[in-house]
């Protein structure tokens, strides 16, 4: 068993309020191995974006994190001084954001901003503008763009310029969170097609966030179903498509429409996700859950082991589901 | 400009509940500028109304040739000046004479400048041509020397300094207007009525002016401070009221002659002078905070 | 539309404007009571014959339709003669010649106070928002908003003559080339009353803007891609506050052509402001006339120059 990259261990983040810490993150554990694909899925407020965040230490006041540990390759993130972050954010570890326009300076050339990167980390100024032409070419954008400014690109193009500029510095592990959702359907895919390249040819691990079941379908290997800040279900990709173990992710398939099989009315999940400040007793899903039992909305489920690589926080031992 | 553009969002996404008059009042007395603002403004309007009810205490100009330039005292609180005038009951009265100005030139801009705002923002084309370039022309010349050429055709007075400080600060009101106006005219609630068969007098008055009302309060309060402001540095460089007037200007003028034996005279007028003028812009600041919290200011 | 074609239309703007702004200031004065005859010659003026009288008023154009003076006032204006003062019979020319360095000095040197004082601890106000330097900021950048430049320049003035015994004015004014000590002197205490009060103005949108910036993204993909603080906030959230800092300087601009007039006087200081002041309230009209519209003209082309910043500073405004 390779040690992973990129451990997690009971991170739990909150906002700082007059009244008091709103939990948003609430003892999330996660892995991410070398060279491997991890996919972290939720509806938006489940915590997965400042899951990503809290990793990089870009939190912003008052939302700060609350505890736990995030660890990667071997040194610890959390409260380590901002020395030590910035060493990391680069060169070891990246991220790519979703809005490409509002991820760039519009007032700076794309280039620039690809080469302050390295240049922050050491590199002198040749030395960084090489680099900044050789990855534009590994994004398949012309070396001249290097001198335009964001506004005068599209939006596919931005996001391969941010790209560019996330792993100009070679780093081991790529933090996306939902780089895809704000482009139309046939530049996301070329998108994730030049993400599934590079990945490949650099053996880099990524941690993916998105909302869309179908992204990860198709990219990730293994996944993490996050539901108002905790961690539901995780399990390789396909396992966990044939056999979800967690009553929200049977919901979750069932919304998606298929293009087999019967055509009965696209599942929907009747209410909507809980107020963090006020999460209801036990778990949080039990309001909205189909298989809900009385000790549901007592005790909060655990996430606990099912198989090998397979683990859900759930009392009910097996979901209805049909694939 | 920022600020333009956030009252008008603002406009749009609550104009259908813009804040009553009382939950802003609320709202106001919770921001703690507004609150600063409104005591201080209090305090200086409760003043001028003792020197219009004659509870000072001296008429400001009952001069004393034999209590010539003493220093604060329980007689005087103030002090003196040069002709034993009691600085107290003057700075009293020079506030009233503040007030009452800078409530003169505000009615003006306010009214010709909304009137016009609204005219060009609801009507646009040629009409909002006519008032904008109306404004711009007017704006190009500094706001003092407009007064100046005004004030000093005119003669001095405080009624024609109020017309000079009016007429200056008329174009912001018309943009100020003008823009939340061409807001909510493409707001779906009026289009709403439009399609209704509402008459336009009836659109403008029920739902484009109270969407305005907020943004109007604004511009007033802070356009009384800034009224404040030019009246008295008009009076300040001679061209209002002459002597014997007590205009906080003309005191904070001969003050500055005799400061050095007589430090009283430049200090307390000049101390109510900014008093009104912090007052009204802490209050003007505090309601603009109060419509809309999400201002970057704070 | 290309830089080129928006410049060719503000110009032609500017040009509008400044012939509108001549057309109201002739109107205005002409419009006054009184006229040049009593103004000159004041009680006298009734002691004139009819013939005088007449002779004065065909002098000085009263009587002629006042489109017919306009035109005749504007054809001099256009070959540079801006006609004669009364109270001193030199040309309004020369007297703005002279008064317009002052003026110059006076103005540039109070807006960089204002830069420095304002983009300075704006920025410090915004490194740390809800601090101690952040409060203390913002309570001082009150305090030049809400005191008129009248009250801190008398201010100044009584206490640096009762206190330190200090008067630079005494004298006679220094020009930059004749005295250059004793000029520094006799401008920076105008400048910077003066500057306190842009420099307040600028502080709280210096202090906005650079809040705002630093709540984007790319402030956050900036630091995310490991770059120091101190480099994140000088090259991603200054420069891009820069935009709104550069409007307000450009409206500050506007407010300090106004108040030279006060500080002026305040410091007896021969400039515009001073010269405006002495002819509108001694009625020299062609003197009134000229000062304003070369203020006029000044507040213009400071718009332009903002304009042309504008596209410097913010590369989407480029073609």
């Amino acid at each position: 068993m390779v040690s992973p990259l990129l451990e997690i261990r009971d991170l739990s983040v909150g906002l700082r309020t007059r009244s008091g810490v709103t939990p948003l993150v609430r003892g999330v554990s996660l892995e991410v191995r070398p060279g491997e694909r991890v996919g972290l899925v939720g509806e938006s407020g489940s915590g997965k974006s400042l899951t990503l965040l809290a990793a990089m230490g870009l939190l912003a006041s008052p939302v700060v994190v609350t505890g736990g540990s995030v660890m990667l390759a071997g040194t610890e993130l959390v409260g380590a001084p901002d020395k030590v972050l910035r060493g990391f954010r680069g060169s070891q570890v990246a991220m790519i954001y979703q809005d490409p326009m509002t991820s760039l300076d519009p007032v700076q050339r794309v280039g620039a901003q690809i080469a302050e990167g390295l240049r922050a980390h050491g590199a002198s100024r040749r030395d960084a503008s090489e680099r900044t032409l050789a990855v534009l070419a590994e994004v398949q954008l012309p070396g001249r763009l290097a001198r335009a400014y964001p506004h005068e690109l599209s939006g596919g193009m931005r996001q391969r310029v941010m790209i560019a500029a996330a792993l100009a510095g070679n780093p081991r592990l790529l933090l996306a969170d939902e780089p895809t959702t704000a482009l139309d359907v046939t530049i996301q895919r070329q998108i994730l097609a030049l993400v599934a390249r590079l990945q490949q040819a650099r053996h880099l691990a990524v941690l993916w966030v998105t909302h869309d079941l179908g992204v990860a379908a198709q990219f990730v290997q293994r996944l993490a179903v996050m539901y108002a800040g905790r961690v539901v279900e995780v399990g390789p990709t396909a396992a966990t498509f044939a056999a979800p173990q967690h009553p929200y992710t049977a919901a979750l398939l069932r919304a998606v429409p298929s293009t087999s099989g019967s055509r009965s009315a696209l599942g929907q999940i009747p209410g909507s996700p809980p107020d963090p400040a006020r999460l209801p007793p036990g778990c949080s899903f039990a309001p909205r859950c189909r298989q809900v039992l009385p000790s549901c909305s007592v005790t909060d489920p655990v996430l606990s082991a099912r198989g090998a690589e397979v683990a859900a926080a759930c009392l009910v031992p097996v979901p209805e589901w049909q694939p | 400009m920022a600020g333009l553009a956030q009252a008008g969002e603002a406009l749009t996404a609550s104009a259908a509940v813009s804040p009553g008059p009382r939950r802003l009042a609320r709202r106001l007395w919770r921001q703690p500028s507004g609150r600063a603002g409104v005591i201080i403004l209090a305090v200086m309007v409760l003043a001028g109304l003792a020197s219009l009810a004659g509870l000072a205490p001296d008429a400001p100009d009952a001069q004393n040739p034999a209590a010539t330039l003493r220093g604060p005292s329980l007689a005087h609180l103030f002090g003196t000046d040069q002709f034993g005038r009691d600085v107290l009951s003057r700075v009293m009265a020079g506030t009233v004479l503040s007030l009452q100005t800078a409530l003169l030139a505000v009615a003006i801009c306010a009214v010709i400048g909304t009137l016009g705002g609204v005219a060009a923002g609801y009507f646009g084309g040629a009409i909002s041509w006519a008032v904008t370039s109306l404004a711009d022309l007017i704006f190009a010349v500094p706001s003092v020397l407009l007064a100046l050429a005004i004030v000093s055709g005119l003669g001095p007075g405080w009624q024609n300094t109020a017309i000079a400080v009016g007429i200056s600060y008329t174009p912001i009101f018309i943009r100020v207007v003008r823009g939340p106006v061409l807001t909510i005219r493409q707001a779906d609630y009026v289009k709403a009525a439009r399609v209704l068969g509402f008459s336009r007098s009836r659109i403008l008055f029920r739902h484009v002016l109270p969407g305005v009302g907020g943004i109007l309060a604004v511009q007033v309060t802070l356009a009384l401070g800034w009224a404040v402001l030019i009246e008295a540095s008009l009076d300040f460089l001679g061209l209002g009221p002459p002597p014997p007037a007590a205009t906080l200007g003309l005191m904070v003028s001969e003050g500055t002659n005799i400061a050095g034996i007589a430090w009283w005279n430049l200090a307390f007028p000049a101390v109510a002078v900014v008093l009104l003028v912090l007052g009204f812009t802490l209050t003007g600041d505090g309601l603009r905070d109060a419509l809309d919290p999400s201002s970057s200011d704070r | 539309m290309t830089l080129a074609l928006r410049i060719a239309g503000r110009l032609a703007k500017a040009v509008v404007t400044l012939v509108g702004v001549a057309v109201v200031v002739f109107i205005v004065l002409r419009l006054l009571p009184g006229n040049q005859i009593t103004s000159s010659l004041g009680v006298n003026a009734g002691l004139l014959t009819k013939a005088q009288y007449a002779d004065l008023e065909h002098y000085y154009g009263i009587g002629k339709p006042l489109t017919q003076q306009f035109g005749q006032w504007a054809g001099d204006l256009l070959h540079g003669n801006l006609g004669v003062s009364e109270q001193s019979g030199r040309s309004v020319t020369s007297l703005i010649g002279a008064a317009l360095p002052v003026t110059l000095e006076l103005a540039i040197a109070a807006m960089l106070i204002g830069l420095v004082l304002g983009v300075g601890f704006g920025a410090l106000a915004a490194a740390a928002p809800g601090r101690l330097a952040d409060r203390g900021a913002r309570l001082v950048a009150l305090a030049g908003l809400g005191v008129p430049s009248f009250v801190i320049g008398s201010g100044l003035v009584a206490l640096l003559a009762s206190v330190f015994h200090y008067f630079p004015s005494s004298e006679g004014f220094a020009s930059l080339g004749s005295d250059p000590w004793l000029n520094i002197q006799q401008i920076f205490w105008p400048a910077l009353t003066l500057g306190l009060g842009i420099g307040a103005a600028i502080l709280r949108t210096t202090r906005g803007a650079m809040l705002d910036v630093a709540r984007q993204g790319y402030v956050r993909a900036a630091r995310g891609r490991g770059l120091r603080p101190a480099l994140v906030t000088v090259k991603h959230v200054l420069r891009n506050a820069l935009i709104p800092i550069l409007t307000m300087s450009g409206i500050q601009f506007g407010y300090l052509l106004g108040g030279t007039v006060v500080v002026e006087q305040i410091f007896v200081l021969p400039g515009l402001g001073r010269l405006l002041l002495m002819s509108v309230t001694e009625s020299d009209y062609a003197v009134a006339e000229g000062v304003t519209l070369v203020f006029a003209l000044g507040f213009i082309v400071v718009n332009l120059i903002t304009d042309l910043l504008y596209a410097v500073v913010d590369p989407r405004l480029r073609s």
